[in-house]
Formats: C-alpha cells, structure tokens, sequence
C-alpha cells in the first residue's frame, strides 16, 4: 500500500513544481532576458552531433523528455524543434531566445543521451586517434566515415548557408570534419560522472560577471 | 588501519592510499581522512604520477579546470598552485594531445616529468578524479567547486592581429602622408603689396533728389 501511495505524491508533486531534475544544474544570472546566442548555438550543435550518431535520434530524444519528465517544458518534437532553432545558424532560426529552464532542460536531454552512446563515442576518438597516429586522413575509417557523413549531411541540410560561418564550414569538408571530430570529444566529457554540470558550466565561461 | 581506494578506468588509474583517523568496525565504510600517497597510472605510457595531498590537490584542480577550458574554449587562470608538486596541462597545437607537466617536488626529483596525452586518456583522468569526489569515503574534506570563469577572462571575438590591422593602417598611411608633406616645398608666403587705387566707390553728393521737385513742378507752372 505504502508504495503505492508515494508513487501518486511524486506524481503530484511533478505536476504542480518544476521538474525536479533541473535542480541538478546550478543556476547562473544572465544578463537580459534570455540565453546567449553563443549557448543557444552550442546546445543545438552537441544535440546534432548526437543525430549523427545513431539513426532515429530524435525519437529517443523525445523517449528521454518522457522518461525524465521534461514534458511540461518540451512538450512535443515541435517545440523541440522550436528550441532548438533559437541556433543563429539554422535556416530556421527564429530570432528566439531559449530560457535558463529550457537550456537545461536540452542539456540534460543531450547528456543522457550521449551516456547511453559512450562506447560508441569512445570507439570514434579512438579510430581518429589511430588515424592520425599513422597520418591517414580520418575519414579514411570506416565508422568515422559514416558518422563524419551524417554529420555534414544533417549540417548543411539544416544550417543557413548566407551565415558567414556556415558558409566556410560548408565550403570546406576537412573544417566541418574537424567541428564534428570537436563536438564528438565535447560530447565524451559528457558522459563522465560530473559530465552534464561540467557540460552546463562550461557554457557560462565568460558570460558571468 | 591501512585504507586503499582505487578508481579504475579504461586509460587511466588513480590510487589513494591512506588511512582513517576514525576505527570503524566495517571496511567497506572506513573513511580515507589523512592521504600518505597518491598515484596515477596511464596505459602505455611508463612514467607515473606520484605525491602526497599536495600533488593531488594541484593535480585535480589543474585537471579540473582544464577539462573546463577544453570544453568552452576559454583560458581558466591557474595561479593559486603551489609551487612544490605543480601541475601544467596545455594543448599541443595541431596535434590534437595534450602535455601533461609535473614539477615534481625537491625531495624526489628534479627534473620536471612530462606525458602526453590523448583526449580519451586525458577524460578518463577528469573521470578518475570526479570519481573520486563523487565517492563520499575518500577524504571527504576536499572538495571541488565548479563555476564558470568571469567575463574578463574571455578572449575577444576578434583575435589581436585582426583587430589592430585597421589602426596600424590608419598609423601608417599618417607616417606616409607626414612624409611626403615633408618633402614638399614649403609655399613662400608673398606679402600682398599696398597698391593705391582709388577707391572704387564714393558716396554721392546726396543733392539730385533735392532739386527733383523742383523739376516736377516747372511743367505745371510754366
């Protein structure tokens, strides 16, 4: 009985509060009302390295948001959709803002994620490591390459190519490559123990006074 | 009691061993309070990181804001190591590794210990270490804060060079022009010569409107 009856207090309380999870990631005052572009940016890019990484991506995203209860603040794929396009870069790009909640609550959805694909990862760094180690270039192995394909696929399918930035990135395959090869060893240091704050924190460098 | 704490992954060892100054009946909860020696192990490579609390303190503090600089980009300041046991990581440019430098104190040896490292040899040490903070029996009394550096520490967005290209411009093309200023000859200045002209306009007698009426008046009384 007593099980029972703590399960339907926790769901109460759920609903009425924030979703606790969130609690896990300090806050920081920012200034204005809404995140920096910079962060915004980041977030959206770790998120897409994470869709280069497996296929269906999107749909386990959307299985985490339920499964940590983020629902209240990602209702549905399109407003993650919508958050996720406060990126600059995207063709999208909404000119929106993302709040602190809606930032963690995308940072806390791509570092599940990139734990549940921590060997994945690792076997990625690894290859690339050995591919410098003998001066092959890296998408010479063949999971590099399929995932430094998804990669620029999903990149320049969905980023504004009239974005100076962009535009270098999608003139030159071996500096996309190197983004990609970037954002993989981000992801790595997020899926240690400390992983997701290191990962929150890291976002703030140079934003607080 | 003798108290060991190992925290193992893939790449990267790292070993605590001291002992507690509380007895406690149960080994498995004994906590490690006073650290005699700590020890940190890579795979394939020989050397090995030894010291006592001091050595770790500066290893997990220089390790720790470097995973942070590595993540965001931004430079996190390092000086408030001391100077025995210090420990300096940096990026080895275009080479995707990172130099790991031990200064290891007087006592043992001299010459400073250097080890390079890979990015998946340098997280499992970040992981090692917060491991280690994560693990509440292990010297419960170190801890580590972790917070974003402040504005002042971020590079800006343009990188110097480019940023003083356009004044070192404006500099140069004013040394250019003060030059060939320079060698132009000075124009000699002629003092206007006094010329005596009449003057051009003088003021009329003013007596033609005077008679005027008197005109007017002579038709009509002839």
């Amino acid at each position: 009985m007593s099980p029972f009856i703590s399960i339907m207090s926790d769901s109460s309380l759920a609903t009425e509060s924030k979703p606790v999870i969130l609690d896990i990631l300090p806050d920081f005052p920012i200034s204005g009302p809404g995140c920096a572009m910079r962060i915004q940016q980041q977030i959206d890019l770790w998120l897409l390295a994470i869709e280069a990484l497996e296929l269906g991506a999107s749909e386990y995203m959307l299985q985490t948001i339920q499964q940590l209860n983020l629902q209240e603040i990602v209702k549905n794929r399109i407003v993650l959709w919508r958050l996720r396009s406060t990126n600059p870069w995207r063709r999208s790009y909404a000119r929106d803002t993302l709040n602190l909640e809606q930032a963690k609550a995308l940072v806390i959805i791509a570092s599940y994620r990139a734990k549940t694909l921590t060997v994945q990862i690792r076997q990625l760094l690894l290859a690339e490591q050995q591919m410098r180690e003998k001066g092959l270039p890296v998408n010479c192995h063949f999971l590099l390459a399929e995932y430094l394909d998804q990669f620029r696929s999903h990149f320049s399918s969905r980023m504004n190519p009239r974005r100076a930035k962009v535009s270098i990135y999608l003139a030159s395959e071996a500096e996309l490559n190197e983004l990609a090869l970037s954002l993989l060893k981000q992801l790595l240091f997020c899926t240690g123990t400390t992983g997701m704050q290191r990962f929150w924190i890291s976002l703030f460098d140079g934003e607080v006074a | 009691m003798n108290v060991r704490r190992q925290y193992i992954l893939p790449n990267c060892t790292l070993i605590l061993e001291g002992f507690s100054d509380i007895s406690s009946s149960n080994a498995q909860d004994e906590l490690l309070t006073i650290l005699v020696n700590a020890e940190c192990y890579f795979v394939g490579i020989p050397q090995k990181l030894q010291g006592g609390r001091t050595f770790l303190e500066n290893l997990v503090k220089s390790v720790s804001a470097y995973a942070q600089e590595y993540l965001s980009g931004i430079p996190h300041p390092q000086n408030h190591q001391s100077s025995e046991d210090k420990i300096d990581l940096e990026t080895i440019p275009g080479d995707h590794l990172h130099r790991l430098t031990w200064y290891p104190s007087i006592s043992v040896n001299n010459s400073p210990v250097e080890l390079i490292l890979t990015t998946v040899q340098l997280f499992d040490l970040v992981e090692g270490i917060d491991q280690f903070f994560a693990d509440s029996r292990t010297l419960p009394d170190l801890t580590l804060k972790l917070q974003p550096v402040s504005r002042r520490y971020r590079p800006p967005d343009e990188p110097l060079a480019q940023r003083v290209i356009p004044a070192s411009l404006g500099m140069a093309s004013l040394v250019v022009a003060a030059f060939v200023l320079f060698l132009l000859p000075i124009p000699q200045v002629r003092e206007p010569e006094p010329k005596t002209q009449p003057t051009p306009t003088q003021p009329l007698p003013n007596t033609t409107p005077s008679p005027s009426p008197n005109t007017g008046s002579t038709p009509s009384n002839p």
